[in-house]
């Protein structure tokens, strides 16, 4: 019978504004993405978040580009997330294809060259830091 | 015809490996391999016709919105939250509870019993709350808040804390306005003023913590060693606050509140910890005595009899509750 491969958890704070990614789960059939988002200051009336369809993850350990599966908790665009206060905040995952198993870097990408929306760059997953998950 | 012990069981794996869609792929396989890991050897056949009872509306199945992705080889509810646990009470099963509830009060003559009879009492009052249809409003009301953000965790959380499993999750500080991935090795769950919180020891803040769990997002078991708590300390926890939130202090200390005549009147009725001593005065009111870990709780309570209540001592308490009056 095929070993099934664990599931390697790895806590982070990265920001980006007011974006916060917070824990990265891989494993054999998926990579998900868990994100905060807190509106501050800078809400204005019917303020939104959405997630390009594009949108996709790629690593130091491969050339392929990491296609966005699914998501959770936050509309893709054309569709919106609206928000109603500056208190507001959401918790939201994307589902990626599963990233190779082993220490790399990876970079998400919204939109690829452009400074707006959701990139983040360079965030250093080891699995020395990962936890498992319990099987 | 009722459902039977192992397709209930079945049921719950079904429902399981649905509800775990992100994590695994929720395939006839996954199912037979989960099945396979409780000890239940069962052939596809078995599942699909599992998957067609529960679509049955109650009692003879479950009323579950299961759907096939031909494309994606899997199933998923049509409804995302949608899960089989949480299913009420039928009267087969309030009899039930009713014939335990009898057995309780003949042979359970303890603390426990009473407690246990209390709670019983509750959920039995509950099932009964029907509308008298002349008038169109119960005869009998208990406090019935709406199901909170979080109380999906429930299960998950007490397994853990019985086993003893550390978990994973995200947390946001409603304060603070940010989010923290938190280990948490989970002692008790506990319930104040119908707000759920799970305690335990957190790895991240290298200390004893309390969660709300409106406040926790997908929580995830780990595979790690366990830290077991300190009984004493638990027992604290559990006994010695009013709340939650400790201010710092870890050992119970004499607080006294003074109390209005109209204030006394209600925390004679309605004790708010063990230790609560009220000594009136001739006028009524009171100097109401407290041994317990001082928490924000208990300073939001005094807060809300406004002038009629107030920290007579400690001082650093009183003065502690005046900064956060300005902090509001």
């Amino acid at each position: 019978m095929r070993n099934i491969e664990k599931t390697h958890i790895w806590h982070l704070d990265v920001r980006r504004k007011t974006l916060q990614l917070v824990r990265i789960t891989r494993n054999e059939y998926t990579t998900r993405l868990d994100f905060g988002y807190q509106m501050d200051q800078m809400y204005d009336y019917n303020w939104w978040i959405n997630i390009d369809p594009n949108t996709h993850l790629v690593t130091s350990s491969s050339t392929k580009k990491f296609r966005m599966q699914d998501q959770l908790n936050i509309a893709v665009a054309p569709n919106k997330t609206m928000y109603s206060a500056r208190t507001d905040w959401q918790f939201f995952s994307l589902f990626f294809a599963p990233l190779p198993l082993g220490d790399q870097k990876i970079s998400l990408i919204e939109f690829e060259n452009k400074r707006a929306g959701f990139n983040m760059y360079d965030i250093e997953l080891k699995l020395s830091d990962a936890f498992i998950m319990k099987g | 015809m009722p459902i039977g012990k192992n397709a209930m069981l079945r049921c719950l794996i079904i429902d399981q490996v649905i509800s775990e869609r992100h994590y695994y792929k929720p395939t006839m396989k996954r199912i037979i391999e989960v099945c396979k890991e409780q000890g239940i050897d069962v052939s596809s056949e078995t599942i699909q016709k599992d998957i067609n009872m529960m679509k049955n509306a109650r009692p003879k199945g479950f009323g579950a919105p299961i759907k096939f992705d031909f494309q994606q080889q899997e199933y998923f509810y049509t409804e995302a939250s949608f899960t089989i646990n949480g299913v009420k009470l039928t009267r087969e099963d309030a009899s039930v509870l009713k014939e335990s509830l009898v057995l309780i009060k003949c042979m359970l003559r303890t603390e426990l019993g009473d407690k246990l009879r209390h709670a019983m009492e509750k959920v039995l009052s509950t099932s009964i709350e029907e509308v008298d249809f002349n008038e169109r409003y119960p005869i009998l009301k208990t406090m019935e808040p709406p199901r909170s953000r979080g109380y999906e965790f429930m299960d998950l959380l007490l397994e853990c804390c019985k086993v003893g499993i550390p978990i994973s999750f995200v947390h946001y500080s409603y304060k603070n306005e940010v989010f923290k991935p938190v280990v948490l090795h989970p002692y008790v769950v506990r319930e104040f003023e119908n707000r759920w919180y799970v305690f335990g020891y957190s790895e991240t803040h290298d200390a004893l913590r309390s969660f709300g769990l409106d406040r926790i997002y997908e929580p995830i078991k780990l595979e790690r060693d366990f830290k077991k708590g300190n009984t004493k300390q638990i027992l604290s926890f559990l006994n010695d606050m009013y709340g939650v939130f400790s201010l710092g202090v870890e050992e119970p200390i004499e607080v006294v509140l003074k109390a209005d005549p109209l204030t006394t009147k209600f925390f004679n009725a309605y004790p708010i910890h063990e230790s609560q001593v009220v000594s009136k005065s001739t006028s009524g009111s009171s100097r109401i005595s407290l041994t317990l870990i001082p928490t924000m709780e208990l300073i939001h309570l005094v807060w809300s009899y406004g002038p009629s209540m107030r920290i007579s001592s400690p001082e650093w308490l009183k003065e502690k509750q005046h900064a956060l009056k300005y902090y509001r």
